[in-house]
């Protein structure tokens, strides 16, 4: 496949240079490369790679001249990092496109990313700190027929690392702003959605009936006026069962979910509400295979994503197979020159989330069991994730800024990594944040962030006579501490040390710091860092979307350039 | 291209659904879960002439569904399995412990020999002693149940570990009995009105290493692992049963020995312990 793909683009960026070169279009890329080196590590659990170094690389290329644009990705996995999926193996050109807009109509041949409405039953996406890729190659065509009107259909596959997965989607979207199509200046502002897509999979499956076109449809709901803004999607998948030979794994039962948000915002003020239900929402590029590279469309998570450390610990994954989560945010700033909010103001920003299980479980149809789990149920049903946390930031004088948080997070750390109950527990953890940032002189300036994690188990698994504490099988990590410095020299350089301790764990053997150093120069759109450091066995997310790290310890060189 | 558009939508929206109506099952007659497996005990005696044609039923429906059928052959009752010391042949004493036992508890020889249980159903209705004739459509039946647990069997001639895993949760008082059959022993069989010397007694029962609670917890979850090591002598268990056939089977010699390890399998199954229903069944090779 990749030799076939390398082929056809070698083709493809001969005829897009000849034509660039008698024309005055524009080009314009860019590159990354993650290289890491990988030690063994025995008590943290790091493996050495075979190869020592490992490396991912990319780089774009995009040509446009007028309502023309053409474009390649070339990718390099030599082999690929230790946290991206193996299959992500070679070099070549997975991606390439040709598009050109006239009359209203854009025409994109190649791959595309797209995503209809919220993406509860489509998005076609790259997240490169995930691993994941899965743009569509085939036709996409994008009409605008009226003002406030926007129609856009497609056909394709979905990338799968190297190749394409089974399934052949074709989606419709249509989008309608009725202000501008009525031709209304009322400040209310309405936009009506409507989305379908399909996928194809032939059925081979002798014992159970296999549907080979599995439909999915959304309609959306967005709602503006002077601060406040509703948005509503609901989302309908038909029965798409798995490929097995055994009974009790052939779920025909249908799958929903909706997500509703209503957000208010002023100057120095807002607040959000958002809550959603999944119901047997995970739709797949390929019924007969499992894994996030597989996953065609998307359910957001809703909670706070975290940039610090300790917070990010335990982030939430979001389970399309069923759940029903609600956040609400609530942001306010202190005016300036008050007693509160002292001479430049104070941000207080609240939010809560939580998230827990459908009653029963998801919806389940077959031929000896059809249950549905009631629409709402909160008391009573499995906690998977709560988030309570307060976050102020406050300049205190021209050279100190400050930013303090404080959290209570409850991890279902079992479920939500896929543990069998028992195995690790439900953690509750309470965080405390300082992150101070000092500017010592012009271009120099030091941060400093100090943080806390306190741990409790709020599981009691004795009877099932685990070895540690509360009868769990693996030991707790425990609390933890993290101390970072990082010294910025304007524009060019930064400096940082990062240590987290993890001085709680309940594996003596496994109290260990955790050691980072990094370095980096940037100049004009160059970028370049190296770093060395020991890092934990963990969970990354993006958005509700995670993947498992590694342990690891080496050395990383990362660089980046656009042009 | 409106109208191309609206068209094509159109069309898409309504060819592009299978919504599927139950049955989901396209066969309901030759599906099988092929996790599931199941334990034929078949009751039967060196000198039982109708025993053999049970044998081979067993044998016949084992090539049908190959490994999820798991025999066992359990040799009962004095006037059936006792030696006839002295005689020249049906020397030999496969009767064990276990096999009289059972024998006892759920009444097979009481209604004659070849009887057999498929995974011991329907003992609380009295419907789970059944001739050879009729184990074939419960088996069929019995293929096609769900399963709650699987299990994993590592063992030599030392040590056995057994993992049951949990398939769905669960709330009954299970069982868990570990046993080791011996197949390919060669010694006398009636068969009809033929004496058979060399005649090839396959999953013989040879001893129960365990036979206990599965778990203390009333609650099983999904994907927990039970894990159950259980030490044995080899020699030592033989000569237990050279013990039971010398001085506690009626009638026996304490001719019951000669196993040989090479031919020896690990059966391990769990039961329910209200319905004495065997919900799932392995077995291995003793050094696998």
């Amino acid at each position: 496949m990749i030799k076939k793909i390398s082929l056809t683009l070698t083709a493809f960026c001969i005829t897009i240079i000849g034509f660039a070169q008698n024309n005055s279009g524009e080009f314009h890329g860019d590159f990354d490369l993650s290289m890491q080196s990988y030690q063994e590590d025995k008590i943290i659990g790091a493996e050495a790679a075979d190869e020592i170094v490992l490396n991912n690389a990319y780089l774009n290329i995009n040509y446009t001249k007028g309502n023309f644009a053409a474009g390649l990705r070339y990718e390099s996995y030599l082999n690929a990092l230790a946290d991206y999926d193996p299959e992500f193996t070679g070099n070549g050109i997975p991606y390439r496109y040709a598009t050109y807009r006239i009359e209203g109509l854009e025409i994109t041949v190649g791959n595309y990313y797209e995503q209809l409405g919220g993406g509860l039953i489509f998005r076609s996406y790259e997240e490169k700190g995930l691993g994941i890729d899965n743009a569509m190659d085939g036709v996409r065509l994008k009409y605008s027929p009226l003002k406030g009107m926007n129609i856009k259909t497609f056909i394709g596959e979905s990338r799968t690392h190297f190749t394409y997965s089974d399934g052949i989607f074709r989606g419709f979207d249509g989008e309608f702003n009725l202000n501008e199509l009525l031709d209304t200046e009322n400040k209310t502002r309405v936009i009506l959605g409507s989305s379908f897509v399909s996928r194809y999979q032939k059925r081979e499956n002798l014992v159970f009936k296999l549907p080979q076109n599995v439909g999915a449809y959304a309609g959306r709901l967005n709602i503006i006026r002077n601060g406040w803004n509703y948005y509503g999607e609901y989302a309908y998948k038909i029965n798409d069962p798995s490929n097995v030979l055994v009974a009790s794994k052939m779920n025909y039962a249908s799958g929903n979910a909706f997500t509703q948000s209503i957000t208010f915002s002023k100057r120095g003020f807002g607040f959000s509400a958002e809550m959603h239900r999944t119901d047997n929402m995970i739709f797949k590029s390929d019924r007969d295979k499992d894994g996030k590279a597989y996953l065609i469309n998307y359910i957001p998570t809703l909670s706070k994503p975290h940039a610090y450390s300790l917070l990010a610990l335990y982030p939430c994954a979001t389970q399309a197979n069923g759940e029903f989560g609600m956040q609400f945010d609530l942001f306010y700033k202190l005016k300036k020159k008050t007693i509160l909010g002292g001479k430049y103001g104070t941000k207080i920003a609240f939010n809560y989330s939580r998230i827990n299980g459908l009653n029963g479980g998801s919806s389940f149809l077959n031929d000896n069991t059809n249950y549905t789990p009631m629409l709402i149920s909160i008391k009573g049903e499995g906690l998977y994730f709560q988030d309570i946390n307060l976050e102020v930031n406050k300049k205190i004088n021209k050279r100190i800024k400050t930013n303090f948080v404080i959290a209570n997070q409850t991890y279902n750390k079992d479920l939500l990594e896929g543990h069998v109950p028992g195995d690790y527990g439900v953690l509750n953890s309470t965080i405390l944040i300082a992150d101070v940032s000092y500017k010592i002189k012009k271009g120099h300036s030091i941060r400093v962030e100090l943080q806390k994690l306190n741990s409790v188990q709020l599981e009691d698994y004795s009877e099932h006579g685990g070895g540690y504490a509360n009868g769990m099988e693996y030991a707790a990590e425990g609390d933890w501490t993290m101390g970072l410095i990082e010294y910025t020299i304007s524009p060019h350089w930064f400096f940082v040390v990062q240590d987290m301790y993890n001085w709680g764990n309940e594996n003596l053997e496994k109290k260990l710091h955790y050691v980072n150093l990094n370095a980096g120069f940037i100049k004009g759109s160059n970028r370049f860092s190296i770093g060395y450091g020991k890092k934990r066995e963990g969970i990354f997310c993006v958005g509700g979307v995670c993947k498992l790290v590694p342990s690891s310890n080496g050395f990383s060189l990362n660089i980046s350039s656009s042009f | 291209m409106k109208k191309y558009l609206a068209l094509l939508s159109t069309i898409l929206i309504i060819t592009s659904c299978d919504v599927e109506e139950g049955p989901f099952i396209t066969d309901f007659d030759s599906y099988v879960n092929p996790d599931k497996k199941v334990l034929i005990e078949d009751f039967t005696g060196h000198t039982c002439p109708n025993c053999p044609a049970a044998a081979r039923e067993l044998e016949a429906i084992h090539a049908i569904y190959g490994d999820q059928i798991i025999g066992m052959a359990l040799h009962v009752t004095t006037g059936f399995a006792a030696p006839h010391t002295g005689s020249g042949k049906y020397e030999y004493d496969f009767r064990t412990k276990w096999g009289t036992d059972w024998d006892n508890l759920f009444e097979i020889s009481n209604s004659g020999l070849p009887r057999g249980m498929i995974n011991r159903i329907g003992v609380n209705s009295e419907t789970h002693k059944l001739g050879k004739d009729e184990w074939a459509s419960a088996v069929a039946l019995e293929l096609k149940k769900d399963i709650d647990f699987k299990i994993h069997i590592s063992s030599d001639e030392n040590e056995v570990t057994i993992i049951s895993e949990v398939i769905s949760n669960v709330s009954s008082d299970y069982n868990l009995v570990v046993c080791l059959t011996e197949s390919q022993v060669i010694n006398w069989q009636k068969d009809g009105q033929e004496n058979i010397e060399d005649y090839e007694h396959n999953h013989v029962l040879r001893t129960v290493l365990v036979e206990e609670s599965l778990s203390s917890a009333s609650n099983l979850i999904i994907g927990q692992q039970i894990e159950k090591i259980i030490a044995f002598d080899l020699a030592v268990l033989e000569q237990a049963n050279i013990d039971y056939s010398a001085n506690t089977a009626i009638n026996g010699s304490g001719n019951a020995g000669g196993w040989n390890a090479e031919n020896i399998s690990v059966i391990a199954y769990i039961y329910d312990n209200t319905t004495k229903e065997i919900v799932q069944v392995e077995d291995a090779h003793l050094n696998n």
